[in-house]
C-alpha cells in the first residue's frame, strides 16, 4: 500500500507542467514531414467551403533591422527584438510616400516631446487594429464560411470580420477594432474596416490617424507556415497618399494563446516623466 | 584620404549610437538608458504579472546598509516563450543585473540582463530598453 501511494505522489509530481498552462497538443489538421515536425512549406489549406483556410495561430515577422549582428535564430538573440511595423509603419517607405498631413505632422511631433508617455497602450488601452496586427503577441485566427474571428493575446481582445457584406449603423459609434467586413478575391480575403476610434496609434512611433480612416488588409496565405497581411492606410485627413506596407506572420503549430491583460500589474504610469 | 574618410564614418557612428531613438513609446518616459545601474544581491520577491514581470534584490553596500531594487522586465508572456519558467528566479537566488534606471531616482530599472551568480547563466529580459516599449 505504502509503495502504489508513493508512486502515484511521484506520479503526479511528474505530471504536473512546470508552466500550468495546456500540455502541447499536435494539431491533427497539419501536414507532418517524416519526422512528425509540421510542414510549413506545404500549399495552404483550404476550408471545407473551398476557400483557402486562414485559421491558426499566428506571430507577426521580427524586424530584420532590429537584430543583432550575426544572430539567425530566436536563441542567439538576447535582447527583446520587435516585430516588423511595430516600431515605424514607414519603416522602408521613401518619405514622399509617407508624407503627412500638417496636422498628423503636428499631432506626431507632439507625440513623440512627450516621450510617448501619452500612448493609449502604456496606459493599458488595446492598440487597435492594424496595430495589434504587429504587437509582439501572437494572435490566432478561426475560419468560418460567415465569419472570420481573430482573437488577439495583446489585451486579449477579439475582432469578428464579417463576411455577408454588411454595413455599420450610420455614425457607428467609433471602436478599437472598428467594422470590418470581408471579401474573397481568388485566394486573397479583402477585408474594409471603418468606424475606427482615432484614440489609437499606428505604431509606437505615433503614427497618427484620423477617424476617418479607411484600412484596407488584404490577407494571403502563402504555405501552410506564411500568411501575409498587405495593409492600406486610406485616410487624407492624415496621410497625403495612402500608406501600403505587408506584415508577415509565421505559424506558432501546436501552441496556444496565453492570457494577457495589462490592467492586471500595470507599475509604469506612476513613474512617468 | 582614406583615413580621413575612416574617421569621419567612425565620428558619424558614435554620433548616431549615442543620439537616443526617438521617444518610443514609454521606455523613455520612465527609465534613463544613459544612466546604467550594476548590483549584485538576492531575489526577495517576484512578480510574474502582466504588462511587466518584476523581481526585486537586496543590495547591500560597502557600510552593509541594505537597499532593495525593482527590476522590471518583458511581458511573462514573452520570457514564457524565450524559455522562462515562473520558478526560473526563486527567493534567495543570488543574481547580477545590469539595468537603465527609472527617471525619477528611485531604486527602480528596467533590465538589461540578468546573470543567476549559481549557474552564471544570462537570462534573457524581454526588455527592449527603449527600441520599442
Amino acid at each position: 500500500m505504502k509503495s502504489i501511494a508513493a508512486a502515484t505522489a511521484v506520479l503526479l509530481i511528474c505530471a504536473a507542467p512546470s508552466f500550468a498552462q495546456w500540455a502541447k497538443v499536435p494539431d491533427a489538421s497539419l501536414p507532418r514531414t517524416r519526422d512528425g515536425k509540421p510542414n510549413l512549406s506545404a500549399p495552404a489549406p483550404k476550408a471545407q467551403d473551398g476557400k483557402p483556410d486562414l485559421s491558426g495561430m499566428w506571430t507577426p515577422e521580427l524586424d530584420p533591422n532590429a537584430l543583432p549582428p550575426g544572430a539567425t535564430t530566436v536563441e542567439s538573440i538576447t535582447g527583446f527584438v520587435p516585430p516588423r511595423y511595430f516600431v515605424d509603419i514607414t519603416t522602408g517607405m521613401k518619405p514622399e510616400d509617407a508624407a503627412m498631413t500638417p496636422w498628423a505632422a503636428d499631432l506626431f511631433t507632439q507625440r513623440q516631446g512627450a516621450r510617448g508617455k501619452n500612448d493609449p497602450a502604456a496606459h493599458c488601452q488595446p492598440p487597435g487594429v492594424p496595430a495589434i496586427s504587429a504587437a509582439p503577441l501572437p494572435y490566432k485566427i478561426i475560419q468560418t464560411p460567415k465569419m472570420v474571428l481573430i482573437l488577439y493575446e495583446g489585451e486579449s481582445v477579439f475582432r469578428q470580420i464579417f463576411l455577408d457584406a454588411r454595413r455599420p449603423v450610420e455614425d457607428p459609434q467609433p471602436r478599437f477594432m472598428g467594422y470590418s467586413t470581408g471579401k474573397w478575391e481568388g485566394e486573397t480575403l479583402v477585408v474594409n474596416t471603418v468606424g475606427l476610434t482615432d484614440k489609437t496609434w499606428l505604431d509606437a512611433l505615433g503614427h497618427p490617424h484620423s477617424d476617418a480612416l479607411h484600412l484596407v488588409e488584404r490577407f494571403r496565405r502563402t504555405t501552410v507556415g506564411n500568411l501575409e497581411i498587405e495593409v492600406t492606410i486610406d485616410d487624407p485627413k492624415a496621410y497625403v497618399k495612402p500608406l501600403k506596407y505587408t506584415l508577415k506572420a509565421s505559424l506558432v503549430p501546436d501552441e496556444d494563446l496565453l492570457e494577457y491583460f495589462c490592467a492586471e500589474n500595470e507599475k509604469d504610469v506612476q513613474h512617468f516623466q | 584620404m582614406r583615413t580621413k574618410l575612416a574617421i569621419l564614418l567612425t565620428a558619424i557612428g558614435l554620433l548616431l549610437a549615442a543620439v537616443p531613438l526617438a521617444a518610443h513609446h514609454s521606455f523613455y518616459a520612465e527609465f534613463d538608458a544613459e544612466k546604467p545601474v550594476k548590483v549584485t544581491g538576492a531575489v526577495t520577491k517576484l512578480e510574474w504579472e502582466n504588462p511587466h514581470a518584476w523581481f526585486y534584490v537586496d543590495v547591500k553596500d560597502e557600510s552593509g546598509r541594505t537597499t532593495n531594487w525593482g527590476f522590471e522586465m518583458g511581458s511573462p508572456n514573452i520570457l514564457l516563450r524565450a524559455g522562462w519558467a515562473r520558478n526560473t528566479l526563486k527567493i534567495g537566488d543570488v543574481v547580477t543585473v545590469e539595468a537603465s534606471r527609472a527617471k525619477n531616482g528611485a531604486n527602480i530599472a528596467n533590465a538589461k540582463s540578468v546573470i543567476l551568480n549559481r549557474t552564471g547563466q544570462k537570462l534573457f529580459t524581454g526588455s527592449s530598453q527603449g527600441t520599442t516599449p
